[in-house]
């Protein structure tokens, strides 16, 4: 893997608290991934470097970013709402994983999913930035194609 | 005088909107397009004052947009502001007639200093 995992936890959460305005810890005692509430959204990188960069995250840390990044009441997000947040949050990150890599390198179009994506599903070469956000999970997970 | 937001994201435009506020551009009238076809219409519709535009979105990306603006020889100033920030890509926005491109994230600070030259600020 092309980029420490102290980097990935620091872009990650300078990122997240940009756009969403609450900071990020380092996961001390990492939530279990409970699929049904688990949202996950990816961006692919092409190039120089092969991968992905995914945010996974439970509902309610979704549901807090769709809140802060479209100015509605938590209980009003929508289900849109919450998988256009995370997949905003996956394009943001992902662009700035991307000036990291080796050049040249193209983003894809972000997608997102309920549960944990099978595409770059978990492998051996795969970075997961495991953090907290007012108790909620959230993975930013660094996936090189296989 | 309005300002067209154009981005696939409604979260990003949502965000895009308050930077324009914060920055002192809430005086304008903001139109929102989710990707270049739309913004197309919308600016032969009603031309803007200033188009402010993600570089990837489905349908129509925002370089093939303002490669269509060029080609119909519509002059509206354009700014990117996407998640895209390598010298390639803004070696392309420029050679293309882009005036500006903003990285995500980005603060109210990087508008003001991208769009005065521009555009005036109208609280």
């Amino acid at each position: 893997m092309s980029l420490p995992l102290a980097t990935l936890h620091h872009l990650s959460g300078t990122m997240f608290e940009a756009l969403v305005g609450t900071p990020l810890h380092v996961a001390e005692t990492p939530a279990a991934e409970d699929g049904g509430e688990i949202l996950g959204a990816w961006v692919e990188i092409h190039g120089a470097w092969q991968g992905a960069v995914g945010v996974i995250c439970t509902r309610d840390a979704a549901r807090l970013a769709a809140s802060a990044m479209l100015e509605v009441d938590a209980a009003d997000a929508s289900e849109t709402d919450l998988h256009d947040a995370v997949r905003e949050l996956a394009n943001v990150i992902g662009g700035q994983v991307k000036a990291l890599l080796p050049l040249p390198n193209y983003l894809s179009l972000p997608t997102t999913g309920v549960g944990m994506p099978t595409s770059y599903a978990p492998s051996v070469d795969m970075l997961d930035a495991r953090m907290d956000c007012n108790g909620q999970l959230v993975i930013v997970r660094l996936s090189t194609a296989a | 005088m309005s300002i067209l937001i154009v981005d696939d994201s409604k979260a990003m435009r949502m965000i895009v909107r308050r930077a324009l506020r914060q920055a002192g551009y809430g005086g304008y009238d903001v139109q929102e397009a989710g990707n270049g076809k739309e913004a197309l219409d919308a600016i032969h519709a009603c031309p803007p004052e200033l188009v402010l535009s993600d570089w990837n979105m489905p349908e129509m990306s925002g370089i093939e947009l303002l490669r269509a603006l060029s080609s119909e020889s519509v002059k509206v100033p354009f700014g990117f502001v996407t998640s895209e920030g390598t010298p390639e890509i803004r070696e392309q926005a420029t050679s293309n007639g882009a005036s500006f491109l903003i990285v995500k994230p980005f603060n109210p600070d990087s508008f003001g200093e991208a769009l005065r030259p521009l555009l005036p600020p109208k609280d």
